[in-house]
């Protein structure tokens, strides 16, 4: 027969089960938290030995950088040096060149008397002092048969006050 | 347990009526209960008309015998008599009736309900109702907070024994057979468990010496409750 009770509670099946669900849920709570500290500690541990690995590689890389850095500073010095030294090495040539250039006109010409001699580009222009037309066309032959110039040929031929023929010859130079 | 009240898996049964006030320990011995502890205050003015009129000296009754016995934090189970609860034995010819048809103008300020109890003759089926006054019922909660009491069942007497009646029948129960075993009296149920049907229901722990002659009367619906655990885990 089913009883009347006056109270409406917890009858004492529904507080067992209450109390077991509290303390399966503490232990289950426990248990995650324990869980969730002990992989926190070990992420936190394998985050420290990448810290310190890192440190030990930063350190490495540092003088590497610092090494690659330098090179790359002194290659570029180097190449500003290089197109320098090729600068220097170009003038240094064209001069020398000029220079010979001088030497072969002046030894040419020791006969006859230079009044000019420009250079312009890979072009020449002469202007000397001659005794006849022989001397001028011995002149142009000479420098036609050197090897330094090419494209020789008289550009004005005039007279002065002392009956001395001023020649002009144009060419090219050969590089 | 924190935050949880502790609780303490035994079983103290309460009888309470005009003239004492019966504390029991029962437990379950391999089959049949055990009674461990009995103890019986007379009152005299402490409860009178239904209501508890000195319900400190009540409580701290049942609280020293609670902690004599160490059975704080146990559950309390509490069977009351009249006139603390308003009882009538119903008769009608309905065999489902419904609430308002068995609600008299005294269960109308209770909080009450109703079980059938066996057909009668011409047709008519007896319906047992039982209700407690909502001040009556607040007076017993607030005495179940002062004396810190687990309490979990509040109950009419009458279906206390009704139910050690149906314990005692067990699968032999017939609801025409307790019609004439339990007469009905024209107020209530004239119900006396023999004594030695009664020393078969319980056994006695070595620590308890009382006469049952005298003390079946108390001691009959107090097996009856302590088997309203079984009808709690029968629900």
């Amino acid at each position: 027969m089913k009883l009347i009770n006056f109270i409406h509670t917890l009858n004492h099946k529904e507080q067992h089960n209450i109390i077991l669900w509290y303390r399966i849920s503490c232990v289950l709570v426990s248990a995650m938290v324990l869980g969730l500290v002990i992989i926190s500690w070990r992420q936190h541990r394998q985050l420290n030995t990448a810290y310190q690995e890192w440190h030990v590689w930063k350190t490495k890389t540092d003088a590497l950088i610092a090494g690659t850095k330098e090179y790359e500073l002194l290659k570029k010095q180097e190449q500003e040096l290089r197109a320098r030294k090729t600068l220097v090495h170009s003038i240094t040539s064209q001069q020398k060149q000029i220079a010979d250039y001088f030497t072969t006109l002046a030894h040419i010409n020791k006969d006859n008397a230079l009044h000019t001699i420009t250079i312009y580009n890979n072009n020449i222009e002469l202007c000397a002092e001659c005794k006849n037309n022989q001397a001028a066309t011995a002149l142009l032959k000479t420098m036609e048969q050197s090897k330094q110039f090419s494209h020789v040929r008289i550009n004005a031929l005039n007279q002065n006050d002392g009956g001395k023929l001023l020649v002009t010859i144009k060419g090219t130079t050969k590089a | 347990m924190w935050p949880l009240p502790r609780i303490h898996n035994e079983h103290v049964c309460i009888l309470l009526t005009t003239d004492s006030l019966v504390c029991s320990w029962i437990t379950i011995d391999k089959t049949l209960p055990t009674l461990k502890a009995y103890q019986r205050t007379p009152l005299d003015t402490q409860l009178t008309h239904g209501l508890l009129y000195n319900p400190s000296h009540i409580a701290h009754v049942i609280h020293h015998f609670l902690a004599d016995y160490k059975l704080t934090d146990s559950f309390v189970y509490i069977a009351v008599d009249s006139p603390t609860v308003v009882e009538n034995i119903v008769s009608t010819s309905i065999a489902r009736p419904t609430r308002h048809q068995l609600e008299s103008s005294e269960l109308k300020k209770c909080v009450w309900d109703y079980r059938y109890l066996y057909p009668y003759q011409d047709s008519q089926f007896m319906f047992y109702t039982g209700g407690i006054t909502r001040p009556t019922l607040l007076q017993y909660q607030l005495l179940a907070i002062k004396a810190r009491l687990n309490l979990i069942t509040l109950t009419p007497k009458n279906l206390v024994l009704l139910n050690l009646y149906k314990h005692i029948q067990g699968a032999s129960f017939r609801r025409s057979k307790m019609a004439q075993d339990i007469p009905y009296n024209g107020t209530h149920l004239d119900y006396t468990i023999p004594l030695d049907t009664l020393r078969r229901c319980i056994t006695f722990a070595p620590t308890v010496h009382i006469r049952l002659e005298q003390e079946s009367s108390h001691l009959a619906p107090l097996i009856g409750l302590y088997l309203t655990k079984d009808t709690h885990e029968a629900h």
